[in-house]
C-alpha cells in the first residue's frame, strides 16, 4: 500500500522546485517564442554581434589573466606580513569591494579615475589636461582587477595556508632560495585553485552588466548582457535580444560546466593565524621590494574607497539626503524588493534542502538529491537580465507587467540567489542532521518541531549569513531594475545609475552613501543581531 | 655544547627565560606539561622564533644572528615533516640542494643513507604509499644528509604506536653512535626514554626548572 502521509517530506522539495522550474520554462519559452532560427543565423551572421561576442570574451579573459598577474605576488607578499594587524585590516578592507554591490564599487573608481576624480584634478593642479582614459576597455579592466584581485589574492592566501608550519620551516632551515620555496612547495600548494579561481573570475567578468553599461561608455566596448539590455531597452530590436540571449546561454552553460566539473575538490579555508615570522624570507631586500609591492596594492585598491568615504561625507546635506523625494521612493523600494528577495530565498532553499536532507541520509538517494540541488543552481546559465528578457516577453501579452514588475524581481532575484544560500546553508544542515540524527530519532522528534524548535535555532548562525547575502546581492542588482523598473518603482541602484548619467553626481554620492550604509546594516543586524555572532 | 643564558621571548602572555648548559653529544629528554614551553625551547635554539633578550651559544658562537638554515640544528616535527608530492629520495636530497639537481658524490650519499634506513626499497616510493614509521625514517634521512651536528626533536614519534617509538629510539640511538650528534628531544612519554637519553630536563612556566637522571624522571615535579 501507497501511504501519501509517508512521503510528505517530499512536498517542500517538490513545490520549491517545480517553483523555480515554472519561473525558468516561463522564462525560456518567452525567448523561444520569439527564436526564428532563420533570422538568428542571420544576427548571429552580423558584423557587430560578432564584435561583441569576441569582446566579450576578450575583456572576461584579458581581465582575468590581469587579475591573477597582480594576485599571485601580492598574496605571495601578503602572506609573509599576515600577522600585521594594519595588514589584515586592508585586505578585508579590499574584500568589501568584492561583497559590496557592484555599483558602489564602479563610483568609487570613477571617483578616483573619473574625469573629475582625484587623478584628473591633480592633473590639473599641475597644468596638464584632464584625464579621460576611465571609459572604454581601460576603465573596464581597472574596474575587473579592482573586483577580482582581492578576491583572487584571497583565495590564494587560503590555499598557501594549508601548507603546514613544518614543511616551511624544512624549507628554512635547508636553506631554499625564494625560486625554489615557490617551485617545491608554494606553487603544488595553489595551482590547482589558481585554475578554478581564474575560471571563476573570467565567467564573472563574462556577465559584468553593471562595469560595462557605465564604464563602457557605448556599443564599441559591449558585452552580450549589455547589448541584449540596449537592444530590448533602447532599441526595441526583439529578434536581436532573442539572439543575444541564446548565444549568452549557450556560452555560460558551457563556462558553468567546466567550473563546476572542477569545483569538487575546491575548498575555501578559513585562514588560521599565521604567527610564523620567516626570518630567511623577509631579507632586507625583500622589504624594500616588498614594501614598494605593497603600498602600489594599498594605492590601486584602498584609495578609490577612501575616495568613496570622502564623497560620501561631502554629500551629506539637506537637499541631497532630506529634502529628496526620489531618493525616499528608491530606499522604500531598495528595502522592499531587497528583504522579501532575502526572505523568499531562505524560504525556498530550506524547502529544497529539507526534501535533499532526507533524501541524503534516510533515503540514501543521492541522484534525486542532486536533482533537486540542480533545480536551484539552474539559474546560473540564466543570467538575470536574461530571465527577466523571458519572463517580459511571455508575460507582456497577459499581464500589465508594469504592474507585476515588483513580484517579477524578487522571484528573479531570489532565484539569482538560491546557488549561494543552497552553499551557505547546505553543509551546514547536513552536518547538523549527521549529529543529532540518532538523538532526534530516539526521542522521536520529527516534521515541524524538528524543524522549528531543534534545527532552525541551531542553523542560526548560517541562515542570518545566508539572508544577508541573499538580501544585498539583491538590493544592489542593476540589470533586472533597470528593466522592469520605472519612475515609481526605481532602486537605488537605479536612482544612482541615473543620477550619473544625468550629471548629478551630487544626488548620486548621497544615493551611494545611503546604499552603503543599508547594505553595511544588513550584514551587521544579520550577522551579529540574527546570528548571534556575540554569543 | 649549547649554552644558554635568560633566553626569553613573550608569546601572548606567556615569558619563557631559559638558562641551561647542555654539553657536546648527550641526548637530553625534555619533559614537562604541555603548554609548559617544550616546543617553544626547540623553536628558539632552530631559530624559527626569536629571542627578545639573553644568548645563544653553540660552540661559544652567538647564534641569534644567524638564519635557521645557517644554524647546525636540524629538526624533525611530529608530522608533516615531508612534502607528498616528492619522493623518499627526493625528500631526502633537499637537504643538500632544494632544487634536487645532486652531483654522483651526493646521489652516492643519499643512495647510502637510504641503505642504511631499510628504505632501499622504497626509494622512488611517493610518500602517500609509505607508513608511519616509514615516513620517520625518510624524515630521519634528511637530517642525515643535512650533516647537522645538533638534532631537535619535537615529540617526534607521539603518532606512532609503542613498540615503533622503542624502535625509532634504537635507530636515532645507532645514527647519534655513528655520526656523533647531540640530540634533544621533547617527549611526553618519558617511561620509554629512560634507556635512552643521559638525561632528563624539566621544563616548567617557561623556565628549565631542573635536570634529572634517567631514572628519577618518575620524581613529581609536575
Amino acid at each position: 500500500m501507497f501511504h501519501i502521509e509517508k512521503y510528505r517530506w517530499l512536498l517542500p522539495g517538490l513545490i520549491a522546485s517545480a517553483l523555480v522550474l515554472s519561473l525558468i520554462i516561463t522564462s525560456v519559452s518567452g525567448i523561444f517564442e520569439y527564436a526564428n532560427f532563420q533570422l538568428i543565423r542571420k544576427i548571429i551572421n552580423d558584423d557587430y554581434i560578432q564584435r561583441i561576442i569576441s569582446f566579450t570574451i576578450y575583456q572576461s579573459l584579458l581581465s582575468a589573466l590581469l587579475s591573477m598577474i597582480i594576485a599571485l605576488p601580492l598574496a605571495l607578499t601578503v602572506r609573509k606580513y599576515l600577522e600585521y594587524r594594519i595588514i589584515r585590516f586592508a585586505l578585508s578592507l579590499a574584500w568589501l569591494s568584492f561583497v559590496l554591490p557592484v555599483i558602489i564599487g564602479v563610483f568609487a573608481i570613477i571617483k578616483l579615475h573619473g574625469v573629475s576624480g582625484w587623478f584628473s584634478d591633480i592633473s590639473v593642479l599641475f597644468g596638464y589636461e584632464k584625464l579621460e582614459y576611465i571609459y572604454g576597455m581601460n576603465g573596464i579592466l581597472i574596474a575587473h582587477i579592482f573586483f577580482n584581485v582581492p578576491f583572487a589574492t584571497r583565495i590564494i592566501l587560503f590555499s598557501l595556508n594549508t601548507i603546514p608550519d613544518e614543511l616551511l620551516r624544512v624549507t628554512i632551515q635547508n636553506n631554499f632560495s625564494r625560486w625554489n620555496t615557490f617551485t617545491v612547495i608554494e606553487w603544488p600548494a595553489i595551482r590547482y585553485n589558481l585554475f578554478v579561481t581564474s575560471a571563476i573570475i573570467f565567467s564573472l567578468c563574462f556577465t559584468s552588466f553593471v562595469v560595462v553599461l557605465i564604464l563602457g561608455g557605448g556599443p564599441k566596448y559591449s558585452i552580450i548582457e549589455v547589448a541584449l539590455y540596449y537592444a530590448l531597452k533602447i532599441e526595441f530590436n526583439i529578434n536581436r535580444a532573442v539572439s543575444l540571449g541564446i548565444i549568452q546561454m549557450i556560452i555560460a552553460s558551457c563556462i558553468v560546466l567546466i567550473i563546476l566539473s572542477f569545483t569538487k575538490s575546491f575548498k575555501i579555508e578559513p585562514y588560521t593565524k599565521l604567527k610564523l615570522k620567516n626570518p630567511s624570507i623577509i631579507t632586507k631586500k625583500a622589504i624594500v621590494i616588498d614594501s614598494i609591492m605593497l603600498i602600489v596594492a594599498l594605492f590601486i585598491f584602498l584609495l578609490p574607497i577612501f575616495a568613496l568615504i570622502v564623497s560620501c561625507i561631502t554629500a551629506i546635506s539637506y537637499e541631497n539626503i532630506f529634502a529628496n523625494q526620489g531618493l525616499h521612493n528608491s530606499i522604500y523600494w531598495t528595502l522592499v524588493l531587497g528583504l522579501s528577495s532575502g526572505i523568499v530565498a531562505i524560504i525556498i532553499s530550506m524547502m529544497l534542502l529539507i526534501t535533499i536532507r532526507k533524501l541524503v541520509i534516510t533515503h540514501q538517494m543521492k541522484w534525486l538529491a542532486n536533482l533537486l540541488e540542480l533545480s536551484g543552481n539552474l539559474i546560473l546559465i540564466l543570467p538575470p537580465i536574461l530571465l527577466g528578457t523571458g519572463i517580459f516577453l511571455s508575460l507582456r501579452n497577459v499581464y500589465n507587467v508594469q504592474e507585476i514588475a515588483p513580484y517579477i524581481i524578487v522571484a528573479i532575484n531570489s532565484l539569482t540567489v538560491i546557488p549561494f544560500t543552497l552553499r551557505i546553508i547546505g553543509p551546514e544542515y547536513l552536518r547538523v542532521s549527521y549529529m543529532y540524527d540518532k538523538l532526534f530519532n530516539a526521542h522521536n522528534i520529527q516534521g515541524t518541531t524538528r524543524l522549528l524548535r531543534y534545527e532552525l535555532p541551531i542553523l542560526r548562525g548560517a541562515l542570518a549569513t545566508a539572508f544577508a547575502v541573499a538580501a544585498t546581492l539583491s538590493m544592489g542588482d542593476l540589470g533586472l531594475i533597470s528593466l522592469f523598473g520605472s519612475t515609481e518603482i526605481r532602486t537605488l541602484p537605479l536612482y544612482i545609475y541615473q543620477s550619473m548619467g544625468s550629471y548629478r553626481m551630487d544626488n548620486a554620492s548621497a544615493g551611494i552613501f545611503i546604499l552603503l550604509a543599508l547594505v553595511l546594516s544588513i550584514i551587521f543586524i544579520s550577522e551579529y543581531l540574527l546570528g548571534g555572532k556575540d554569543d | 655544547m649549547i649554552n644558554l643564558d635568560s633566553l626569553s621571548i613573550e608569546l601572548d602572555n606567556f615569558k619563557t627565560d631559559f638558562t641551561v648548559q647542555i654539553n657536546r653529544d648527550k641526548w637530553v629528554g625534555i619533559i614537562g606539561k604541555s603548554g609548559a614551553g617544550k616546543s617553544t625551547l626547540l623553536n628558539l635554539i632552530a631559530g624559527f622564533i626569536y629571542p627578545d633578550s639573553g644568548s645563544l651559544l653553540i660552540d661559544n658562537i652567538e647564534m641569534k644572528k644567524y638564519p635557521p638554515s645557517r644554524r647546525p640544528v636540524s629538526s624533525l616535527f611530529q608530522e608533516n615533516n615531508l612534502f607528498p608530492h616528492l619522493s623518499v629520495y627526493q625528500n631526502i636530497a633537499l637537504a643538500i640542494r632544494p632544487n634536487l639537481k645532486l652531483s654522483d658524490i651526493e646521489i652516492k650519499k643519499i643512495s647510502e643513507i637510504i641503505e642504511y634506513l631499510n628504505l632501499g626499497s622504497k626509494t622512488h616510493s611517493s610518500i602517500g604509499k609509505l607508513s608511519g614509521g616509514e615516513r620517520q625514517r625518510v624524515a630521519l634521512g634528511r637530517i642525515m644528509s643535512s650533516d647537522k651536528k645538533i638534532l631537535l626533536l619535537d615529540e617526534p614519534f607521539s603518532q606512532l604506536d609503542p613498540n615503533l617509538r622503542v624502535e625509532m629510539l634504537e635507530l636515532i640511538k645507532q645514527i647519534r653512535k655513528d655520526k656523533n650528534i647531540t640530540i634533544l628531544m621533547s617527549i611526553h612519554t618519558p617511561a620509554e626514554a629512560i634507556d635512552f637519553v643521559s638525561n632528563f630536563l624539566l621544563i616548567k612556566d617557561g623556565k628549565v626548572c631542573r635536570e634529572l637522571a634517567p631514572q628519577d624522571y618518575k620524581i613529581d615535579l609536575y
